[in-house]
């Protein structure tokens, strides 16, 4: 047994990996589904009423998929995160492990990769169904969009979990750090109402697939791009010199 | 676009129902935390998939003790036979040196103080026991010396690694999920990679914990936790052994097996054992560290301690000692009697001489047939003196 084999055994044997995994494909089975769906389903509930609607089309299967998963995955994704770099929530178990390492960052570099890889292959599964999913009820989609659109939501969710991270560093519990990460998450699209801010924020990259769909180029996120791979190392470096100066 | 909803969106929604409806049977099986059950069920009910999300997450308690019964748990906490088999190491150095060493060592908690000034000198290869009531900054000392906690002034030398210190904590605990075995392996990975597998088996068979090497440690009671505990303490083969009421979760058998462990360890390593209980320093450390209320109030040989305290004397007659007591009491070289139980006296004097030479002769003069009259001087007396 080794720290690395430790995160694994704490994803799958807590089965919160079928949590992540599970959200991501859910939505993205419902997300196409309600987007071809969604005007036959109000109307059978609508009694007289007619609603009229434009005729769905293949974009709006990914971006259902995209706008349940910005929340309710990124929840799953803190909620998973939170669970593995709360280190200190249990002081016990937290005193067993850090005796025994010379360096904080021993112990968060498999925590906060392990947990971002999972995030990031259920966002990759999620979006591989919700893909098919689309492309068989509502019609094809670009797969050059698609690809890199994928690429800018695994990068966020990168940035996330190093959010979780420097979270946990400041709070010990694992409910008080996925609240306060959602909190920095969720807000974080809020300051992208100052328009000249808005294209350096990483929250850009979450939904950038939809965009990308709809005609934006790759370089239009660059600087988002950008911004994450600088801030999301410092949010690390701060989280594990946190974690390090924290007393048990 | 068709009219009728598809066939796959009811099952899109006949699965979601499910997963709700398994969500609440496993709500009423299971065991909860942060909020009571039927709180959480109005939470999955109301905000579907939101609060079985968080369910999942956070309310439900997956690392439930194993289905092992607590009678057969308990007899995991009796007695086994301990054989520590230490690895091969060369002859003991000539030279004691301090291999953990303070310096004015001062910790606050706000304006609490926790530790004052204190200047701790731990000898190689010595065990030491690092004595005091609850409170008096027992595991503060430890805690700074393993690391997980900053002096606020003061500093510490050691004399070792930190890896190669050996911590064990007053109530261990591990991620519930792993096995015992796992655990184990798991500490001699961190600290000492080079040993062989085989070194994991074997600490666990030495700590009497052979028999649930392969259970997870969620079912584990306390004094199995604290074996447990033990075995990723030794496993990494370290030189010092820092062990913070190592035998307080133990029922008699185990706390007599721990001593016997920490006693044959300390042949070749060396260990500072923090306790309340007086009788186990007295039984295993040669050396000593009272401390009360954050200040050390003395460091040294157990034995010099024990020859520079009051000296007492315990005395046992057949028949009533009212008179005898009195008598005692009238001599000006006894400062104290007491009688702890009938037929039974404890003095302590100022002049062993005298007391050595008169009591037998006032146990004559009473005609009281004599059991026993034994030097009474102990290390409770002495801690009680010292810190009072």
């Amino acid at each position: 047994m080794n720290l690395w084999k430790l995160e694994l055994a704490r994803l799958t044997r807590t089965y919160r990996w079928m949590l992540l995994f599970g959200v991501y494909a859910f939505f993205a089975v419902l997300g196409p589904l309600s987007a071809r769906y969604l005007n036959e389903i109000i109307g059978q509930f609508g009694g007289d009423v007619t609603i009229i609607a434009p005729d769905p089309r293949p974009v709006d299967g990914i971006a259902q998929f995209i706008g349940n998963v910005s929340q309710l995955g990124l929840l799953a994704v803190a909620v998973v995160a939170a669970g593995a770099l709360a280190l200190d929530a249990r002081p016990e178990v937290a005193a067993f492990l850090r005796t025994k390492v010379s360096r904080a960052y021993d112990l968060m570099l498999p925590r906060y990769a392990v947990s971002t890889g999972a995030a990031i292959g259920a966002l990759l599964v999620g979006t591989a169904i919700a893909w098919a999913m689309t492309e068989s009820l509502l019609g094809s989609l670009s797969v050059g969009a698609m690809l890199v659109g994928t690429l800018y939501g695994a990068l966020y969710l990168v940035f996330a979990v190093a959010v979780v991270a420097v979270v946990a560093g400041f709070l010990r519990s694992q409910v008080a750090t996925v609240f306060g990460s959602l909190a920095v998450l969720l807000a974080l699209p809020m300051v992208a109402l100052i328009e000249p801010l808005r294209p350096w924020l990483p929250s850009e990259l979450l939904a950038a697939i939809g965009a990308l769909l709809e005609g934006a180029s790759a370089g239009d996120f660059a600087r988002a791009v950008i911004v994450t791979l600088v801030v999301t190392p410092a949010l690390l470096a701060l989280a594990t010199r946190r974690f390090a100066l924290r007393e048990l | 676009m068709g009219t009728e909803v598809p066939g796959a969106v009811w099952i899109v929604v006949a699965v979601a129902a499910a997963i709700g409806i398994a969500a609440l049977v496993d709500l009423v099986r299971s065991d909860v935390r942060l909020l009571p059950k039927w709180a959480w069920a109005i939470l999955i009910l109301a905000s579907f998939p939101l609060g079985l999300i968080l369910y999942v997450a956070l309310g439900r308690v997956v690392d439930r003790p194993e289905d092992m019964p607590a009678a057969e748990a308990a007899e995991h906490t009796g007695w086994r036979p301990v054989i520590f088999t230490p690895p091969e190491q060369g002859p003991p150095g000539e030279v004691v040196e301090a291999v953990i060493a303070t310096s004015g060592l001062t910790k606050m908690y706000g304006d609490t103080v926790a530790l004052a000034d204190v200047d701790l000198q731990v000898p190689r290869g010595r065990t030491y026991g690092l004595i005091g009531p609850n409170g008096a900054g027992k595991t503060t000392m430890l805690s700074i010396l393993a690391g997980l906690r900053r002096p606020t002034s003061g500093t510490v030398d050691l004399g070792v690694s930190r890896q190669s210190l050996g911590v064990l904590v007053d109530t261990p605990l591990f991620d519930p999920w792993l096995t015992a075995r796992e655990v184990v392996d798991l500490a001699r990975n961190l600290t000492n990679p080079q040993l062989p597998d085989s070194r994991t088996e074997q600490i666990l068979t030495e700590v009497g914990l052979a028999e649930v090497v392969d259970r997870r440690v969620g079912g584990f009671s306390r004094g199995m936790l604290q074996r447990l505990g033990l075995a990723g303490c030794l496993v990494g083969d370290p030189e010092v052994l820092l062990l913070d009421e190592p035998s307080s979760a133990l029922d008699p058998a185990g706390r007599r097996e721990v001593l016997d462990l920490v006693g044959r360890l300390a042949h070749h390593k060396t260990v500072v054992l923090s306790t309340h209980i007086l009788a186990d320093v007295q039984q295993v450390c040669e050396m000593v560290g009272v401390i009360d209320r954050g200040r050390l109030l003395y460091q040294g040989q157990l034995t010099d301690l024990l020859a520079r305290t009051s000296t007492a004397y315990s005395v046992h007659v057949r028949g009533p000692v009212n008179a005898l007591a009195d008598a005692l009491r009238a001599e000006p070289w006894t400062s104290e009697v007491t009688e702890p139980a009938p037929g039974r006296l404890r003095l302590v004097v100022s002049d062993a001489g005298r007391a050595e030479a008169e009591v037998p002769r006032l146990i004559g003069e009473h005609r009281l047939p004599l059991v026993s009259f034994n030097p009474a001087t102990d290390l409770e007396t002495a801690f009680l003196e010292l810190t009072s």
